[in-house]
This record gives C-alpha cells, sequence and structure tokens, in this order.
C-alpha cells in the first residue's frame, strides 16, 4: 500500500454532505467518446468500482470518511498502427488529389480523421487511484505516488469541493500535533543540521549545506 | 514568516527525523519505544537513499545504515532522503518505505484479516480440493474491509506520529544542538557511544532539571560524557 497525505480545511456545514454529493455529481466520471477531440479525461468514480459514476451517499459516504475513486481514461492507440493506417490514408488521399505531397493543414486533419476511426475499435485505458478523505482527521489519503496523476487529483479536488490541498509536510504535522509558541519560535529559527568532518588532529571542520 | 516558508523552507526537518531515527535505532539496537506505545523494534532495511542538491548516494542493502558508505555520505553533506524501515510491533511487522520531505508511505504492508484473497478455485480443482464456490463479497464486506484497513493504517501512523512528536520535542529545544548535534558527529565518525548517557542527556525532563542547575554557556554535564 503506497500512499501520500495532504492537509484540507474545511468547514463543516450542517449539510455539507448533500452539498459536496452535488459537487460530486458534476464532476463524476464523463467516459471518453470517439467523436470528441480529447485524448484524456479523469473524473471521480466509486470507490473499488471504477464503472459505478453514480455516486450516491452510501457509495461515497464511509461514516467519517468520504471515498472515491480517481479515475483517468485515456486513449491509447499503438504506434505501429497509428502509422500505417496514416500512411494508407496518405497514399489514398494523393492518389486520389493526383498529387504527390499534402500540405501541412492536410496531413493534420487526415490524422485527426484516422484516429478517430481508429478510436472506434479500441477502448480507453481506464486507471483508478483510490482515495479516502478522513473527514474526521482533515487528512486525505491519496494511493498514488505519481507525480502528474497527483497534480491532476489536486485539481479536480480543487474544482469539486473548492478547497486547496496541502501536501503533507514536516511543518503541517507538526502544527497538527501541536506546537507551543516557544516552540513555533524555534521552528522559524531553524537551520539545517550540518554534520561535521573531524580530522585527525581533532580539529572540526564544517561541511556545508545549503538550505532548502 | 509566511506559513508557506513554514512549509517549504523547513521541509529537512523530515530529512532530520529520519537521521535521528536511524541514529537512535543504531545506539538502541534496533530498539526504540515511546510513552504511549511501550518497547518495540525499529531499524532501516533494503534501501536507504540520501541527497543534497544534484548529488544523492542509494544504498541497497539487508541493512542499509550500518556500512560506512551511508555514513561517508553523511559527511558529504547528504541528508536521507528516504528510507525503508521495518517496524515490529503488538506482534506484528510491517515494513514501508518513507519519503522524509512529504512522509509519503510506500509499499506499507499490513496484516489485515478480512482482505484475505479468495480461495482459487480452479487451484482447488486441479490439486482435488474443494469445489465449493467462492464467497459473493457483500457491499458490507468492502466496508469492514476498508475499516479495518484504515484502522490499522491508522495505528502505524499514531505510532509514527507519536516518534515525531518526541523528535520535535528534541529538535526544537536546546537538547539537539547541545546533545544530539555533537552525538551525531561522533556517530558518523564511527566513535563508540554511550547510549545509556546520551538517552539521559536527550531526555527532555532531565535534560530541563539539568539546565536550570547549570550557568548559561556552560555544557550540559551529561553531554561532555556522551
Amino acid at each position: 500500500m503506497s500512499y501520500a497525505r495532504f492537509f484540507v480545511e474545511v468547514a463543516q456545514t450542517e449539510n455539507f454532505r448533500e452539498k459536496f454529493l452535488e459537487a460530486l455529481a458534476l464532476r463524476a466520471m464523463r467516459p471518453l467518446d470517439a467523436e470528441e477531440d480529447i485524448e484524456e479525461r479523469s473524473g471521480w468514480c466509486a470507490l473499488g468500482d471504477p464503472y459505478q459514476l453514480e455516486l450516491t451517499h452510501e457509495r461515497v459516504f464511509f461514516n467519517n470518511y468520504l471515498n472515491l475513486g480517481f479515475r483517468t481514461d485515456r486513449w491509447a492507440i499503438p504506434a505501429p498502427i497509428l502509422r500505417t493506417k496514416l500512411h494508407e490514408a496518405e497514399v489514398a488521399y494523393l492518389a486520389s488529389k493526383g498529387r504527390e505531397k499534402l500540405a501541412k493543414r492536410e496531413k493534420d486533419e487526415l490524422k485527426q480523421l484516422v484516429v478517430r476511426k481508429l478510436r472506434k475499435q479500441f477502448v480507453p485505458t481506464v486507471r483508478v487511484v483510490d482515495l479516502s478523505w478522513s473527514l474526521e482527521e482533515n487528512l486525505v489519503r491519496f494511493f498514488s505516488h505519481s507525480a502528474r496523476t497527483t497534480a491532476a487529483m489536486a485539481d479536480l479536488f480543487a474544482q469539486t469541493f473548492g478547497v486547496e490541498l496541502t501536501i503533507e509536510a514536516p511543518y503541517t504535522l507538526a502544527a497538527r500535533l501541536g506546537l507551543s509558541p516557544e516552540q513555533e519560535r524555534s521552528w522559524e529559527e531553524l537551520e539545517m543540521t550540518r554534520l561535521t568532518q573531524v580530522s585527525h588532529a581533532g580539529q572540526a571542520s564544517t561541511v556545508a549545506l545549503g538550505e532548502n | 514568516m509566511q506559513l508557506a516558508d513554514r512549509i517549504e523552507k523547513r521541509r529537512f526537518v523530515g530529512r532530520e527525523f529520519l537521521l535521528f531515527l536511524w541514529l537512535e535505532s543504531e545506539l538502541f539496537e534496533a530498539t526504540l519505544s515511546t510513552q504511549k506505545h511501550g518497547s518495540f523494534g525499529l531499524w532501516l532495511e533494503r534501501t536507504l537513499v540520501l541527497s543534497e542538491g544534484k548529488e544523492s548516494t542509494k544504498i541497497t542493502a539487508p541493512m542499509p545504515g550500518l556500512g560506512r558508505e551511508a555514513k561517508e555520505a553523511l559527511l558529504r553533506g547528504q541528508l536521507p532522503e528516504s528510507a525503508g524501515i521495518r517496524i515490529a510491533w503488538n506482534d506484528d511487522e510491517t515494513s514501508l518505505v518513507l519519503k522524509a520531505e512529504s512522509f509519503a508511505v510506500a509499499g506499507l504492508k499490513l496484516k489485515t484479516v478480512l482482505d484475505k484473497e479468495e480461495p482459487n478455485e480452479l487451484l482447488a480443482e486441479l490439486t482435488g480440493g474443494s469445489k465449493r464456490p467462492p464467497r459473493k463479497v457483500q457491499p458490507e464486506d468492502d466496508r469492514e474491509s476498508f475499516y479495518e484497513r484504515m484502522s490499522m493504517t491508522q495505528e502505524f501512523e499514531e505510532l509514527f506520529e507519536t516518534l515525531y512528536h518526541d523528535f520535535l520535542n528534541v529538535r526544537l529545544s536546546h537538547l539537539w544542538r547541545e546533545v544530539v548535534e555533537p552525538t551525531l558527529q561522533r556517530w558518523v565518525a564511527g566513535e563508540t557511544i554511550d547510549a545509556d548517557a546520551y538517552l539521559k542527556a536527550r531526555s527532555p525532563k532531565l535534560a530541563v532539571a539539568t539546565i536550570e542547575q547549570r550557568p548559561s554557556n556552560e555544557p550540559l554535564e551529561l553531554t561532555a560524557q556522551l
């Protein structure tokens, strides 16, 4: 099990669950359509079932957890097939026009046409990453470490719930555990530990470390 | 200091936390303790990545922290970026890889009961076992399995957070500079450390009492004994 933790703070009003469900309905996954000119799309689905896109209270709320699947569909047409079909289409087009070369615009349009046709013969790849939001802890656990997937999820999360996710950091955890005013001051003054190389003469020489 | 700076400019504290765990697991022979959890086993295993800027050292070994290579990397200014950690606690063993700056967890293995896989029907048939049809997984099972997994995850996180809390009490006090840093330097240099004296010196309550009685600017007596 691999996951990253995010800190999130949302004012939980009396009917926040209903509001969340309304927002989720707007951002639930819409499967890709071959006629659309779009390569990839992400949206929410039910936890454990990527094809369940009806996000009801029962499917989303597990006591004090809000659970979702972050689903991403992507067209993945094998490159050799695309190249072959494109070449065939170009040859046929040139023959029909009695020409030897294609303009760039014609080439692009042909490619779009071929891609659209091929998409009808393939199904998009479906990837799902689980997400669990512990409403009591203000913590979101996202079960992936991929930077690209995480960034896409954080965007969708912000669009859906209207709040930004803060990736867990030593400070966010320290703040949740509780720092005294004195410790807060110490935190601000912290400098990275510098280990020293002890020379044979017993003198210490500092190995300089840059601050992050 | 802005909140963003407190977060971003102090991510190195996570690296120091890993360094602290590494030091103490070596000094206390892989047995750490917290007031809340008592004693448990904790040691670095399989992988240790240290880095500073573009320079990085990856050590893959059963006990990656024990070798000289890891200490040399520390002396070159690198600090732990991630480490494989094994925790033996509550008659169970958990292993994971902890990333220092985000506290992200990879490869956490939990000994759940409800998550066990259904028996392989084909394998059972081939080996003459029972042909009982597999149990249909009910939504309630999914929920129970989820609660069990989250509860175990939270147990692990609570242990980890307690360790981090104890670390912060030391890191955000004079004890870090006066006790832990000198010990780290001697440990990295390969010197023998008196673990008992170190523990007494870095125990916040005892150290505070000692500090109150000493004149300022005078080194801690216990520190000097380390």
